[in-house]
Order: C-alpha cells, then structure tokens, then sequence
C-alpha cells in the first residue's frame, strides 16, 4: 500500500469515527428523550381533544384511516359516554406553510354531518404569518365552524386556509364514509 | 499565568460581545436572529441554545484540530456542529416543547450558521481548548444580547406589552403567563403589527445598524479632527521655535544665468 492509500484510509477512518460517536451518542440521547417526546404530544393531543369537543372526557384508541392528508381519528365520548363526534388527525404541507398537524372535529350523521373545532398539534406556517392563520382563519371557524368560515377569502392568509380548507373537507368525507354514506 | 496568556483569554472572551460581535459587527447569523425576535422569550431561548451548540462545538473542534487533516475539515466540522444541534434539538423538543415549536426550523438550521462554521474555521482550529472556549461564550452571548434587543423592541412596538410564561412555562405565575403592558391598556392600544412581521424585523435591524454605524462614524471623524488638530499643533509649535541652526547669509551668483 502506497502513502497516498495510506493517507485516504487514514482520512476516511477518522471520518467515520467522528460519525460513529456522532451517531452513539444520539442514538443513546434518544433513549431517554423519545418517551418525554411521545408523552408531551399525547399531551398536546388530549388537550387538543378537549378543544375540539370540550366535553370530551374520554376517548378511543387511535384508528388508522388512509388518505392524502388524513393519519388517523379518535372518537371522543363526553362524562355520560355518550358520542362527541370524530376527531381527524391530519397531517399536510404547502407552499410556505412547512408539515401541519391539526385535529378536526366531524360529528352527526352520514347525511348531515356537522363540522366540529380545528386546533393545531403543529402550526407549519411560523412566525407573523402562523399568527395571522390563526387570529384570522383558525379563531373565526373554531367560533362558529361552517363551510362559510371554511371558505374564508379574506383571512390575508391564503395559502395555509386552503391547506386547512383541504384537510377539514377529507375529514368530512372520510366521517360520511365511515357511517355509510357516500 | 503570565500576563499575555491572560490578556489573551481576555480578548478571546470580550471580543465577541461588542467590538465584533456577530450580528451587528460581522452581519453574520441574520436569517434566524430576523426570524426568532418576535418575542423575548423565543430569542433568549434561541441565544443559550445556539451559545450551547457554539461553545460545544468550539471546545470539540480545537481538541480536535492537530488530528483533522486539512482536506476534510469542513465536512468533519459540519458532523460535529450536527451532533450539537441534534443534541440541543432533541433535549429542547423533550424539556422545552413550547420553545422547539416556536423556533421551528431555525433550530434545525443552526447546523449550517454561518457564526458557528465561522469560529470553527476562523478561531477553534487554531487556538488552545480554553481559548476556543472563551470565544464561544464570547461570541454566544454578543449574539444573544444582540437577539434580545432586537426582540425587545419588537415585541413592545408590535405587541404593546412584553409576555413572559408562554415559552418558558416555569415561569408562569399561578398557571398564567405575564404579561408587561407597554404601549397597552384596558382602552387603547398604541402597538404597530408591523414589527411582529418580517418587514418588522428588517425594519429595526436596519435603525440599529444604522445607529450603530453612525456611532462608529462619529468616532472615526472625532479621531480623525483629533488627529489634525495633533499634527497642526506640531507644525504652529514647529514653525514658532528657533532653529538651531543659524540662518546662512544669501550670496548673489556671480555669474549670469548658466
């Protein structure tokens, strides 16, 4: 082996051992951080939960559903366990506006169903604009939620809106599916 | 210790808080300090994170130094800041879930900072361990106080009022946040949205450099008068003393014009 061999292998070497002990110390970091991380989003969940029905006291597993934006739903029961409607997990991006989770409430029957409260588990769209998405857009529909509220051209934040406008109708489509409609 | 040494770490330490700090003085780390200082609590919590991955990876990268060979030094460097940043993010995701979403992507980006690459190459590779150090908390909390005013002002003049509690949730006060009002009461508000947005934060980034220059401006000129009212008085000292030299007595040319 020449010096020049010599002198790659000695390179490479060290580079993969600065990898190597990059990745052992992550990897053991991650061992006690992912429990904490997992707990904190089902906390976020429960609270968005109670959010989205306010009543709700206790709620299902999760049930996966398939969908272009949609993971999965939750049903929700209030003290009396009587059925608050679906919450929606939904997950998407656009644009500007980096991954977004929101959970959407769909309640009544498949040939009326009512759309409940939206809350963000992560607001894509950061900084000024996530404020404006949700002072203008999320508060106004959470206040009276309605396809008026869902359609809303006005909010000055239009590319997160139709992001949410697209994730609440394939939840609605989804909750119609589910109880036997079409 | 002897004096140099000491006048050394001194420098390494102090140089980075003011005389170059990194925002206003080299214009470095711009993207994320516009970014993060819509509120106080965000850009401090952005600052120790970001001194936390700087001082880490300095540290590491001057131990280091005499084993890098030459020809891979940026990309080794750039797995060693990785490390840090994945660390800080992971640790803050866990402990500071209200703080990692605030800083969103900003966070995740301080592997590429251009400060962090920047004393890496400039300073770490060079100096001793302790030097390193010292020039990473330096320039950590130069950074940090140059975050917090932006963010100051920003948060006062866009919000009208200064919240504490809503990132750092220890620090709420029975389950609620703080709230400082400034420029906001029960009937009138008098802040400007303007400055929560990003023309905001050009917007007062651009009046601090714009002071801060004008400041450095009104040094120079000063030592400049200072200096030619210096070199005038010199030569009016220099025009009015004898000379030793005793003046020589002017002969007429004999001859005519050669």
């Amino acid at each position: 082996m020449n010096d020049s061999m010599k002198r790659y292998f000695k390179v490479g070497g060290l580079l993969c051992a600065i990898g190597a002990i990059s990745a052992l110390l992550i990897t053991g970091l991650n061992v006690f951080t992912a429990p904490k991380i997992e707990a904190n989003l089902q906390e976020k969940k429960a609270a968005g939960l109670k959010v989205v029905y306010s009543e709700t006291v206790s709620w299902s597993d999760d049930v996966a559903v398939s969908g272009h934006y949609l993971t999965s739903y939750n049903v929700c029961y209030d003290a009396a366990d009587k059925e608050l409607g679906y919450v929606y997990a939904a997950t998407g991006s656009s644009g500007v506006v980096k991954t977004t989770k929101l959970l959407i409430g769909v309640s009544g029957t498949a040939e009326a169903p009512e759309l409940g409260k939206i809350y963000f588990l992560t607001n894509g769209a950061t900084g000024a604009y996530g404020v404006k998405v949700q002072n203008n857009y999320v508060d106004p529909y959470n206040s009276a939620p309605s396809d008026g509220a869902l359609g809303d051209v006005q909010c000055g934040a239009t590319v997160a809106a139709s992001l949410i406008k697209a994730m609440v109708e394939e939840a609605r489509s989804s909750y119609v599916a589910s109880k036997g409609g079409h | 210790m002897d004096e140099i040494a000491r006048k050394r770490h001194h420098e390494s330490f102090v140089a980075g808080i003011i005389k170059e700090n990194p925002l206003f003085v080299a214009i470095l780390g711009t993207c994320p300090a516009l970014a993060v200082t819509t509120t106080l609590e965000a850009a401090l919590g952005m600052g120790v994170l970001f001194t936390f991955v700087l001082v880490g990876s300095n540290v590491l990268i001057s131990a280091l130094r005499k084993l890098i060979p030459e020809e891979v030094e940026t990309p080794a460097y750039i797995v060693i800041v990785a490390t840090f940043v994945t660390v800080v993010k992971m640790l803050c995701e866990a402990y500071i879930p209200n703080l990692y979403s605030s800083l969103g992507v900003f966070l995740a980006l301080l592997v590429v900072n251009c400060i962090v690459l920047g004393r890496a190459e400039a300073f770490a590779n060079k100096n001793s361990v302790y030097d390193s150090f010292l020039d990473g908390i330096g320039n950590g909390i130069g950074y940090t106080l140059a975050l917090l005013l932006i963010a100051l002002i920003r948060e006062v003049l866009g919000t009208g009022m200064i919240t504490i509690g809503d990132i750092f949730t220890f620090l709420k006060v029975n389950g609620a946040s703080i709230h400082l009002y400034i420029l906001k009461g029960p009937t009138w508000d008098y802040s400007i949205y303007l400055f929560g947005t990003p023309a905001g934060a050009f917007f007062v980034f651009g009046v601090i450099m714009a002071v801060l220059a004008y400041k450095a401006n009104k040094k120079k000129d000063r030592e400049a008068a200072e200096r030619r009212a210096r070199a005038f008085a010199a030569a009016e000292a220099a025009k009015k003393a004898p000379s030793p030299i005793a003046p020589v007595a002017q002969v007429a040319p004999k001859g005519g014009n050669d």
